[in-house]
């Protein structure tokens, strides 16, 4: 069993929805996948003539030579594994529900958006409007595993509800406005206005100026957070950047609404 | 071109004919008689083991207007029901052309869109013009509008609130008049919050029976055919069955039809506060001549609820799922919320809902008095239709589903007791014959000769009944064949019905001065004229006949 | 067709509020508004002049109606991705560009979407509390108008809504109206000789927080608000009876926020609404972005930012934005649709671009064909939606310079 494994035959003009994948796992057969129609401008296609195809596993998808036309890969994704190499488009794994999106490039804006669950791992930088609200729901990231090694655009984590996302790189202005919930680990630097109107949650940071409406807590033993960063360390497959530093904790305000936490680290 | 279909057993009730097996000729869109084919027979449907009923007939589906295309904007999530046949909105909040062929593949062939506010009835009939397939009307709502509650106010008399009904109908191009909430949605605009049936409005200072009551007179006197179709006070409030009780006296005797009566049987007994008046509710219905009802049954499932009663929608908004609904104060005219909800089966209350639907269709003696809906959307999406029937067709399937509900809800309905199986003679009575009566179409649900060819075969030898219904073999529209075993052979468009009582025009010059001094638009622009339905709206009318006048 | 020097009642295009009291004097050809109304100028500039274009061009040459309707036939055979771009056409011809896109499996997007998205994210994601035209006129005592923009876009909306001659319920005299932006020195004169003004003139980004401080017993300090002005507020809302907001979502573009405004607004006044009355009123569509919106939606089931694959329209916010699509060159042929103003169409030289519009249209670089139509309303009847989304109104027309309609000339396309 071999990955099944798509090139693009030619240079493309057009964006291409790349959703079908999603559904490729329930093909009865490579051959039954490979005459599916799919849309290319305005001309329908069979995957044979715009991609070129290897690999027999139709649950396990790897995309060679991506190219920023390529938009919704991953889009509505159950339980299949892919890999993708190269620069996409919009809306990577947008209202993914399981399964796992690995990504060597970078994104355009609005990836991962209205997760459901899931892991997305993205070695390169993310644009604006990251883990958006879907247009018809009011809820952010709802669940998953996230890992970012580069940079994330601005607007990101708009009322994120569960899930833990680790940003090894920088993240833009007006992030986790309104965040409900879940935790987020961020290596780099914070754009303006971070976390406003936050609820709950729990974010690692470096930024002692965004402690400002914060309480520091006592020194309180941090056992649980070595469990929780062990256990990301197990789905990451590698080191996490907040191992072995101090962390100290801060609680935000309950008249302002705010019950989030900062674990704040020191660089 | 001359359509035979040959020897199918046929159910027309209006003529009286129950499985009889019967030849039907039709030409021009027209049924025929066998004596006066000239020219040959150009196509035979072999119709032994087959069903014939005239098409069906939906009294009262949301399925054009403001409200549901607020629905369908607001159910954006739920639109991912592509399949190659249909578009991917939902069944829920289905577009034009979706709702379209759901109704012609079920044998559906006339709907009527019961909630047409008559500022938004050119909306309506547009949307309903790119409705594929069926012919088409609405009611339009009176009773809750700024110049009708200022005249109930003023006193004028029954001949000048005739004269202003009969321009309404004609204004909107409507078959009908409805009323929701008679007069509360009007003083939910001034911040009342319920308003019952004697209860007067702050600002108007005038009673929901006052309101009914003239309302009714004035159907009556106009001679228009469709009793005031009345959605009552109090919707879906325990306790409700009484304020329904009291609707219907005020109606004093003429005729009256209440809509989706199952939110409106509501008692507050028990230890919920919540209880079954079907039985209340159905002794009214056997016992009084003039009143008809369709039921509203709920199904268990998502859905979204959309009404003209800004009221009880407002109240509601807490229950919506997902969370988002909408509101909405239209024009002096009405109002109108959206609010999603999912019926659950583990829920008592929504549990009891589904009983009480099904015990007020299991009471009615008279399956001409009772018509089969679920308010599409409200209480369920249309295609539910077939699974309905076969509750109502088949005990054991429906006790099977009433056993998995909560425990505790066999104390508080008497479904379980409830012996009646409906027969197909009832199934084609109260969704083709009776409907068609109430409405006043003369050419519609029936088969005699001069009457419009919209006519289903269904496979006898089906065993399921729900599938039967669900998948006609052949569905026939004026006389063309647009269904054949599930595929769509022919796209054709319908009629818009509607009917024109005669009025005294000088309605028109009182109502003009208003709108020049109140309105934010000239009553000129506000009718809708019949060559701009037909050119503009994009939808050619059908007017029906009303009775003579009667004397005032 | 007209008479000689003829009045006739105008259904007016032009902007969402669609008046239909407008007398206009016409001798067939020209039109002029009869009164002196605050929008006559506009109107009457869609008239023809001499820069106006009254036969189809291709790269600036006169070629006749045929012959532009064969080019472009075959233009579009030729071409693989093709993009509609809606400035504004009435129902029938929406219906029709409908039609065109399901035949060539066509991007469709209107050029006012990303406004249009503002007020409709409200609706799909939390809801809100509506109200329309004549109900504001006839039973608001309290009105919020947020930004600035408002009366540009509809210049009769204090005459006819918020401040009328007659209103039912409300006493119009006792009005509050409460300005939040920087407003004119001549509309604040005009409102106050007529009602109560409030003027609170802070940047619109402050907007929800002011809206926060308004429910709570103190807030934080806001620029601009005095808390004696916040006191006054809270005291003018609390007695109100119908509180009515309204707002262009475009306003908000500029901000750096637009969807926290919008949703601020929407959810104080659901908020309000548990106790008093009150509602929403966005003034949106100067290019019938209400119509395209509302009909597509019945149609497919979404308001705008449709392509057809396969038998069914789909939707994508993202990857069916007009604006990236022309820029990043991800389209190769541009219809762009154009009957109801004359404003400047970019045209990006770099893709073909077809233009179906107003005879005085103007662009940023020559289409490649130009087809000069009727407008809606004044060339030939249709409907169009006002800003309430509630309301529809027949437009009529009248004059007749022997301009074809749109419609008739995308169902040859199709």
């Amino acid at each position: 069993m071999k990955p099944l494994t798509l090139k693009l035959k030619q240079k493309i003009t057009y964006r291409i929805d790349m959703s079908f994948l999603s559904d490729a796992y329930k093909y009865k057969s490579i051959k039954h996948f490979m005459s599916k129609k799919i849309i290319y401008g305005n001309q329908e296609f069979k995957v044979s003539e715009l991609f070129s195809v290897t690999g027999n596993q139709l649950n396990n998808i790897v995309i060679k030579s991506a190219i920023p036309l390529m938009d919704n890969i991953g889009y509505k994704q159950q339980g299949i594994r892919m890999n993708v190499y190269g620069n996409i488009g919009y809306s990577f794994g947008k209202q993914m529900v399981s399964g796992s999106l690995v990504l060597h490039g970078n994104a355009l804006d609005y990836a991962a958006s209205g997760m459901k669950g899931g892991k997305i791992f993205i070695y390169g930088n993310a644009g604006d409007y990251f883990g958006a609200k879907p247009n018809a729901g009011n809820e952010g990231i709802l669940d998953g595993f996230i890992y970012v090694k580069g940079n994330v655009g601005n607007d990101s984590f708009q009322r994120v509800r569960r899930g833990n996302i680790i940003i090894d790189g920088n993240i833009g202005n007006d992030a986790c406005r309104e965040m409900i919930s879940g935790s987020i680990l961020i290596k780099g630097s914070i754009g303006n206005s971070f976390g406003i109107d936050i609820k709950r949650g729990s974010i690692f940071i470096k930024d002692r100026k965004l402690t400002r409406d914060y309480t520091q807590s006592n020194d309180a033993e941090y056992n649980f957070i070595k469990f929780y960063l062990t256990q990301l360390k197990s789905i990451l497959k590698k080191k996490i950047f907040l191992e072995k530093k101090k962390l100290k904790r801060y609680y935000g305000n309950k008249d302002k609404n705010n019950l989030s936490e900062i674990f704040l680290f020191t660089a | 071109m001359i359509t035979h279909l040959k020897s199918g057993h046929v159910y027309d009730p209006q003529n009286k004919i129950f499985n009889i097996k019967k030849d039907i000729y039709i030409e021009d869109g027209k049924i025929i008689d066998k004596k006066s084919i000239r020219s040959k027979i150009d196509k035979v449907i072999n119709c032994a083991d087959k069903i014939v009923m005239p098409g069906a007939i939906d009294l009262h589906t949301h399925i054009g207007g403001g409200k549901v295309n607020i629905a369908r904007l607001m159910l954006e999530e739920f639109h991912n029901e592509a399949d190659g046949n249909y578009d991917s909105s939902s069944i829920i909040a289905p577009s034009t052309i979706k709702t379209g062929l759901k109704y012609i593949e079920m044998g559906y062939t006339s709907c009527f869109e019961p909630a047409l506010l008559p500022i938004n009835a050119r909306q309506a009939h547009a949307e309903m013009a790119d409705i594929p397939f069926i012919d088409k009307g609405g009611y339009a709502l009176l009773g809750n509008d700024d110049f009708f509650l200022s005249l109930l106010k003023n006193k004028a008399s029954q001949s000048m609130i005739n004269d202003y009904v009969a321009f309404i109908l004609k204004a909107t191009q409507s078959l009908g008049i409805k009323v929701v909430n008679p007069g509360g949605i009007n003083a939910f605009k001034f911040n009342q919050r319920a308003l019952n049936v004697d209860e007067k409005s702050k600002y108007y200072d005038i009673t929901p029976r006052e309101i009914v009551s003239k309302l009714t007179r004035a159907i009556y006197d106009l001679g228009v055919p469709h009793p005031l179709h009345v959605h009552c006070s109090n919707l879906g409030i325990p306790g409700n069955f009484l304020s329904t009780i009291e609707t219907i006296k005020a109606a004093n005797g003429l005729p009256i039809h209440l809509t989706h009566i199952q939110f409106q049987s509501y008692g507050n007994n028990g230890d919920r506060g919540f209880s079954s008046a079907a039985v209340e509710i159905s002794n009214y219905l056997n016992k009084i001549e003039n009143l008809t009802c369709d039921v509203g049954q709920i199904m268990f499932g998502q859905t979204v609820t959309m009404s003209g009663d800004s009221m009880s929608q407002h109240k509601n908004h807490k229950h919506a799922h997902p969370k988002k609904w909408m509101c909405m104060d239209i024009e002096c005219d009405a109002g109108c919320g959206v609010v999603p909800f999912k019926y659950q089966d583990q829920s008592f209350v929504n549990a009891l809902q589904w009983a009480i639907g099904l015990e007020i269709f299991l009471l009615a003696e008279d399956p001409w008095k009772v018509f089969l809906t679920t308010d599409h959307p409200n209480g369920a999406p249309f295609t539910s239709y077939p699974h309905l029937i076969k509750l109502l067709m088949d005990r054991s399937f429906r006790n099977d589903i009433l056993n998995q509900l909560p425990e505790g809800i066999l104390e508080h309905t008497i479904l379980h007791t409830l012996k009646r199986e409906y027969t197909l003679n009832e199934i084609s009575i109260m969704t083709r014959a009776a409907p068609a009566q109430i409405l006043g179409l003369k050419k519609k649900g029936n088969l005699s000769i001069g009457s419009d060819a919209d006519i289903t075969v269904y496979d006898k030898r089906k065993k399921d009944i729900e599938d039967m219904f669900a998948h006609p073999c052949y569905v026939l529209k004026d006389g063309h064949v647009v269904v054949e075993n599930g595929r769509i052979k022919k796209y054709t468009w319908g009629k818009t019905h509607t009917v024109k009582p005669e009025y005294d025009k000088s309605i028109e010059k009182t109502l003009g001065k208003f709108f020049d001094k109140y309105h934010t638009m000239n009553l000129d622009n506000y009718i809708i004229k019949d060559d701009e339905m037909t050119r503009l709206v994009g939808n050619p009318i059908y007017v029906n006949d009303c009775k003579t006048k009667r004397k005032q | 067709m007209a008479n000689q020097n003829s009045t006739k009642n105008l259904v007016c295009p032009f902007c969402s509020l669609h008046c239909d009291d407008i007398q206009v004097k016409t001798n067939g050809k020209k039109y002029n508004v009869v009164e002196n109304i605050s929008c006559r100028k506009k109107i009457e500039s869609y008239n023809i002049n001499r820069h106006s274009n009254t036969y189809p061009l291709m790269k600036n040459k006169i070629i006749s109606l045929s012959d532009a309707i064969k080019k472009i036939k075959d233009i579009v055979n030729s071409h693989k991705e093709i993009l509609i771009l809606n400035h504004g056409i009435e129902l029938s011809g929406l219906r029709s560009i409908l039609n065109f896109a399901s035949q060539h499996n066509s991007i469709i997007d209107h050029i006012n979407s990303k406004y249009l998205f503002q007020n409709i994210g409200v609706v799909q994601r939390t809801g809100y509390i509506a109200t329309s035209l004549t109900e504001t006129k006839n039973r608001a005592d309290t009105i919020i108008v947020i930004g600035n923009k408002i009366f540009d876009k509809s210049p009769r909306l204090i005459d006819k809504v918020l401040l009328p001659k007659h209103s039912l319920c409300s006493n119009k005299n006792n009005r509050n109206v409460i300005l939040i932006g920087n407003f004119p020195i001549k509309i604040q004169k005009e409102i106050k000789n007529r009602c109560k003004l409030t003027n609170i003139k802070i940047d619109l980004d402050l907007v929800p927080d002011l809206l926060k401080n308004l429910q709570k017993e103190k807030g934080k300090a806001i620029k601009g608000v005095s808390a004696n002005t916040e006191i006054k507020l809270k005291n003018i809302i609390s007695k109100s009876k119908y509180l009515v907001t309204t707002w262009a979502a475009s306003d908000f573009m500029k901000n750096k926020k637009p969807e926290i405004i919008i949703n601020s607004i929407c959810g104080y006044i659901v908020n309000l609404n548990q106790t008093q009355r009150a509602a929403c009123m966005p003034i949106s569509g100067s290019l019938a972005d209400v119509t395209s919106s509302q009909a597509m939606t019945w149609m497919t089931g979404f308001p705008s930012r449709i392509k057809h694959v396969s038998n069914s329209f789909k939707h994508d916010r993202e990857s069916y934005d007009s604006e990236n699509l022309i820029s990043k060159k991800n389209v190769d042929l541009v219809l762009h649709i154009s009957t109801i103003s004359p404003d400047k169409i970019e045209i990006n030289k770099k893709i073909k671009n077809i233009v179906i519009g107003h005879p005085n249209s103007t662009f940023t670089n020559q289409p490649d064909i130009f087809i000069p139509v009727g407008i809606p309303g004044i060339d030939y009847e249709g409907i169009m939606f006002r800003t309430d989304n509630v309301v529809s109104v027949a437009l009529k027309d009248v004059r007749n310079i022997s301009l074809p309609n749109s419609q008739s000339i995308l169902d040859k396309l199709a």
